[in-house]
């Protein structure tokens, strides 16, 4: 809770320079609020949101007319007022709160633009900051104690990818992976160890990409499906992205077949006795019986809930007719099985409530949301189906209270399934696989090609620094700052050359070149390198082929560690033309040549907030070494800024982005709620997302709040969308 | 009647196929003859509709010829097509109006759209079903695969998300997702696939059905794209079972290691999409090049020795004169696959007579993000429909959606308007 006793703004009418004034004197009367304004602060909001009456739609007082509107006034109209308000913004049309409650997308997002510094823009009047977070607090007030209608997405969600791939290697509880899925990036996976709660001190890690004839892992004949898009701004498990084609279900029809089918299937699956394997002396009616029992198993498992009885008719009768037809009760499981695998309530996530509830009874109801929370657990956690012991406990109603949720999180991030969470989660959040077709200019970066004979390109050995990197954070749940400032890395003897790390010193001794699969864990030697920003995947796939590129490398820190990707660039902009003629032009290094660039007003106001934060990087090249000097022969200029704080350096900026480390806690929060979710965020997740940021600063940051406080979350714990978040909020376990 | 060679040789990649005359083909061709006088000398040969897409738009400089007419002149990027001057139409002075958001997400996805340009159709863009789908939509069940879907992406580490990926889309938000593996293109067309069991089809369909009552509107569109699909694949596996002795066994070499080069991809794929027009597979097709704003670096061998990326360059103005190399390097391989079809007779006609094969962009200039003087080309007289030979230029301010609507009048679906057009093509057909 804020320290301060709230300020009363004078009434609308009152001339703004009077509010200046008065929000000064305050300003000068408080001068330690300054810095008392992070999360913690605005995150304090929704509890008081949350004695709400849920019906009440709007508080006593207004809110908005008396709180929110003499601040967007004074500092806002000068811009965005009218019809032609610029970027088609009017903030003048809203006067009450029943006004703003209309359009809370655009609060919403008034509400970052204020807090991000993004608006007023820098060369009009300038708020305190102060005034800045009180009137956000207000805003998110607005927000939290507003009863909105929740986004109409649809609720069924087609198993993406790799979701499938697990599902179906947990389903027939099979002793390896089946696909090979380069997404995984390393092969080899018996050094995650979850459970021991360390990462050891070296790791053998043989790529995905590389050495493709020692795969391992996919099952002869068995085609992969075609990789889902990638999703801006969000996650390959997006129910928008997740559209089902004719070619897909061609795929899934084919799948279907081919494992069941599949030669070695009888010898990996932990099934073939009980379910598949004929036993040659039963009766015809043996089988029969054998089958339905099976089935009758198995079925709950493939859908993820309890079954009707007619849903599970129409398998039983495939059986037997197939069983009829040709007498083999193998085949005839097979077919059956093969049907129930293109079945929509296998390949759809389908976690949600009845639309109609009348006529089922609440303990049937409870049961339905029990069965759900289980998949969504298992598929956030582990990218597959629930296991046994996640069906029993839906069963038995014991996933309802946050504290068996929390049992459940601390079981289940100990499971080597949780893998799917750094390769899957954590490697798209980085967008690590960007970096996987990098292909620097030779005749620049010769020495990127040098060995290439006998070492794969070093974007390979980046990719898997990045995903041992994320697992350390995430088995020995360590703090999430470490992702932005670290003091160790998992490196192979390529990348310790490529980052010029001591290696006798680290070591003790020098492994050899050609050992390129031995990644050892070792100390960074300066603050320079350390962490997911400086680290070469990145840094190699925010590159062009030819140079560095600040403004990719500055949306990708806006995007990735920051969560405000900035705005695509507009239409019809013409690209700047040189001032100084081509020649010139083309002697300018690349700082210089974007400084240029930035004079023009229409593209500053965007570029002021991306390229500081890639000038910051410039101290790496386009290969992702430390550099000195430009081609050009400049001395490297690696100053940037960031809301205003200035700095020189990569090891600075990390430095500066721990310090304020309130921004990107709320971002991972909010990346690792998206992808939980499998949507998008909404402006009514808005309070709730600060309260777990919050909690997530008070626990020390430590990854496995983040995961946790995720699944205590009311959007997490939600199935029905006619539930608004203030309903489940107020019905909500208070001790949490 | 004029007899035709059962044997037709690909180029290129130094294989060859052996296809027995399509039956349904000369049947058609024979009917032809008697109706000949009445279209101008072409067979009454299915017609057939492809598009071939270009991300990132064009330098127009270089693109657009200045003379237009009968006598017009083929400017650098053009060159490639100077064998085919005949049987081409150079439409230029198309435009698209933009909705605001991420300027090449819309250059693909809205490229065929039906939906206004300021209609968010999805709640984001303005993607609805696209002109390929709705002719499509018409034809269905005429041939095994209502339509084709194909992309040369070979990438799939480095991909772009759906919006910038596809040009065919069933509906807002629903994507008709392409192939890229010329293998399993290849098995899906000619293949012998494992016919699904009728018994499990009814099966899902059943079980689909019972599961639809428990959805709302929403998820009712979800699992309409699933029964939709389920319908889709039996109607290709009664069709292809139907169509295999008419096909008989296609003798084509698809190269065990996918390309690298991007001639060679480009041209392979080209050459599946011919083949499945020829044999009557399917009459629509798209293929995309690659992605929108994709960023990849690309191998355009002859264009410059070592890999590039196309977008990038596209915003650096002293690329230029690489930029212009690379759409000339696209109009090579357009011009290609219309030597191929060309090559292939039907009755008294060649298949590039009874296509529009179009090539464009959804971008005008790339470097601009203008939606402006959009770069078109349509190869083929639509069966005798279009006067070819010729470079058109539309009246100022001419809608894309124009050609549209003249397109799917030719492909016989009839409609009003097509998205924002205005007016058939003035001087099109």
């Amino acid at each position: 809770m804020s320290s301060f006793s709230p300020i009363r703004f004078p009434a609308p009418e009152l001339d703004f320079r009077i509010v200046i004034l008065l929000t000064a004197l305050v300003w000068l009367a408080f001068p330690g609020l300054q810095n008392d304004l992070g999360a913690q602060d605005t995150a304090s909001v929704p509890p008081q949101a949350r004695q709400l009456d849920a019906g009440e739609k709007q508080p006593a007082t207004d809110l908005f007319g008396k709180r929110i509107r003499p601040f967007i006034k004074n500092y806002c109209y000068d811009c965005h007022d009218g019809e032609d308000g610029e970027g088609g913004v009017d903030l003048s049309r809203f006067s009450t709160h029943a006004d703003a409650a209309e359009d809370l997308e655009l609060w919403s997002a008034v509400l970052k633009a204020i807090e991000r510094n993004e608006m007023p823009p820098a060369d009009a009047n300038q708020p305190q900051d102060e005034a800045r977070a009180r009137v956000g607090g207000r805003i998110l007030e607005l927000i939290a104690s507003t009863k909105h209608s929740l986004p109409s997405l649809g609720r069924l969600r087609r198993l993406n990818r790799v979701e499938y791939e697990n599902t179906i290697r947990d389903l027939f509880r099979l002793s390896r992976d089946c696909f090979s899925n380069s997404s995984r990036i390393v092969q080899t996976t018996d050094y995650f160890q979850p459970a021991t709660g360390r990462m050891p001190r070296s790791v053998f890690a043989v790529s995905y990409f590389y050495n493709a004839h020692r795969r391992h892992s996919d099952l002869p004949g068995v085609s992969n499906l075609p990789v889902d898009p990638p999703v801006e701004h969000g996650f390959a498990n997006d129910q928008e992205a997740l559209s089902l084609s004719p070619l897909l279900l061609e795929n899934y029809f084919e799948l279907a077949t081919s494992v069941v089918n599949n030669r070695e299937f009888a010898q990996i699956s932990g099934l073939w006795e009980s379910m598949f394997a004929s036993d040659g002396s039963a009766t015809q009616s043996e089988s029969t019986n054998r089958a339905h029992r099976q089935i009758q198993i198995f079925l709950p498992r493939a859908f993820r809930r309890e079954v009707s009885a007619a849903d599970l008719q129409v398998y039983l009768d495939l059986f037997d007719k197939e069983f009829a037809a040709s007498g083999s009760y193998t085949e005839a499981m097979k077919t059956a099985v093969s049907a129930i695998l293109v079945s929509p309530s296998f390949l759809f996530r389908s976690e949600f409530m009845p639309l109609d509830p009348s006529g089922i009874s609440t303990s049937e109801l409870d049961l339905i949301r029990s069965y759900a929370m289980a998949s969504r657990l298992s598929y956030f956690l582990w990218g597959s189906m629930p296991d046994d012991q996640l069906f029993q406990a839906a069963k038995e109603g014991r996933l309802s209270e946050p504290v068996d949720l929390e049992r459940q999180v601390q079981r289940m991030i100990k499971d080597r399934r949780v893998k799917s969470l750094s390769t899957n989660f954590g490697m798209e959040w980085l967008k690590v696989s960007k970096v996987a077709s990098a292909l620097p200019d030779k005749s620049i970066y010769p020495e990127y090609y040098e060995n290439a004979a006998k070492l794969p390109p070093p974007a390979l050995s980046m990719m898997i620094e990045q995903l041992l990197f994320f697992e350390t954070i995430m088995v020995e749940n360590r703090s999430i700052l470490e992702f932005i400032q670290s003091d160790f890395g998992y490196l192979n003897r390529q990348l310790m050359d490529w980052y010029e790390v001591d290696i006798k010193k680290s070591l003790g001794y020098t492994p050899p070149l050609e050992s390129f699969e031995d990644f050892y864990r070792v100390q960074w030697g300066n603050g320079h390198r350390g962490g997911v920003i400086s680290a070469g995947a990145t840094l190699l796939a925010t590159s062009t082929t030819t140079r560095t590129s600040p403004v990719y490398r500055g949306a990708w820190v806006l995007d990735v560690i920051f969560n405000s990707p900035p705005p695509p660039a507009p239409a019809n902009v013409p690209p700047l033309e040189p001032e100084n003629g081509t020649k010139v032009h083309k002697e300018l290094n690349v700082r210089d040549k974007l400084e240029q660039h930035r004079l023009d007003p229409a593209c500053a106001s965007c570029h002021a907030r991306i390229d500081p934060l890639g000038f910051a990087l410039e101290s790496f090249d386009a290969v992702g070494k430390w550099r000195e000097k430009y081609e050009t022969g400049d001395e490297i200029d690696a100053s940037g800024k960031i809301d205003g704080t200035e700095f020189v350096g990569p090891a600075r900026f990390k430095n500066v982005v721990v310090r304020e480390n309130s921004r990107f806690v709320k971002a991972f929060v909010e990346h690792t709620m998206k992808y939980a979710l499998g949507r998008q965020l909404h402006y009514s997740d808005e309070p709730e997302i600060r309260r777990v940021a919050a909690a997530v600063v008070e626990e020390d940051h430590r990854f496995l709040s983040v995961v946790k406080q995720v699944v205590l979350s009311d959007m997490f714990r939600r199935f029905d969308e006619t539930e608004t978040a203030n309903e489940t909020r107020s019905d909500s376990n208070p001790t949490r | 009647m004029k007899k035709i060679s059962r044997r037709t040789v690909l180029r290129g990649i130094g294989a060859s196929i052996a296809l027995p005359w399509l039956e349904a083909m000369s049947a058609t061709a024979s009917m032809g003859a008697a109706a000949s006088s009445v279209t101008g000398g072409v067979a009454a040969a299915p017609k057939r509709l492809a598009f071939m897409y270009i991300p990132n738009g064009v330098i127009g400089s270089k693109w657009f010829p200045e003379k237009t007419g009968e006598e017009f002149d083929l400017p650098e990027s053009l060159q490639p097509l100077a064998d085919f001057k005949k049987d081409i139409t150079v439409v230029s002075g198309l435009n698209r109006t933009y909705l605001t958001g991420e300027p090449h997400s819309q250059a693909g996805s809205c490229w065929l759209t039906s939906a206004l340009p300021n209609e968010r159709a999805d709640g984001v863009t303005a993607i609805d079903t696209t002109l390929d789908q709705v002719i499509a939509g018409k034809l269905t069940g005429s041939t095994a695969f209502d339509s084709l879907e194909l992309s040369c992406n070979t990438f799939v580490d480095n991909m772009e998300p759906k919006i910038f990926d596809a040009i065919s889309w069933y509906g807002p938000g629903y994507d008709a997702k392409s192939t890229n593996d010329p293998h399993k293109l290849f098995k899906r067309l000619f293949g012998e696939s494992q016919p699904i069991k009728q018994s499990v089809l009814d099966t899902v369909i059943g079980d689909a059905k019972r599961f639809n009552q428990k959805l709302g509107v929403e998820d009712r569109r979800k699992l309409d794209e699933y029964l939709t699909s389920v319908r889709s694949v039996e109607n290709r596996m009664h069709r292809q079972f139907e169509s295999k002795g008419r096909i008989g066994k296609v003798d084509y070499k698809v190269p065990d290691e996918v390309p690298v080069r991007r001639r060679e991809y480009i041209r392979l794929m080209g050459d599946l999409m011919v083949l499945a027009l020829q044999t009557d597979q399917t009459r629509i097709a798209t293929m995309m090049v690659g992605p929108e704003r994709w960023q990849t670096p690309q191998l355009y061998e002859g264009v410059f020795e070592k890999p590039i990326s196309h977008h990038v360059l596209t915003h650096d103005p002293e690329y230029d004169d690489v930029v212009a190399k690379i759409d000339q390097f696209h109009v090579d391989q357009y011009a290609y696959l219309i030597g191929r079809l060309k090559s292939i007779q039907e009755g008294e006609s060649s298949l590039l007579d009874n296509c529009s094969f179009i090539l464009g962009s959804g971008l005008g200039n790339g470097a601009r993000h203008s939606y402006e003087q959009l770069p078109l080309i349509v190869a083929g007289s639509g069966g005798g429909a279009y006067e070819t030979g010729r470079h058109l230029k539309a009246s100022k301010g001419t809608p894309l959606a124009n050609l549209w609507l003249s397109i799917a009048d030719n492909m016989g679906v009839e409609l009003e308007r097509f998205a924002d057009s205005t007016d058939r093509l003035q001087g099109f057909m």
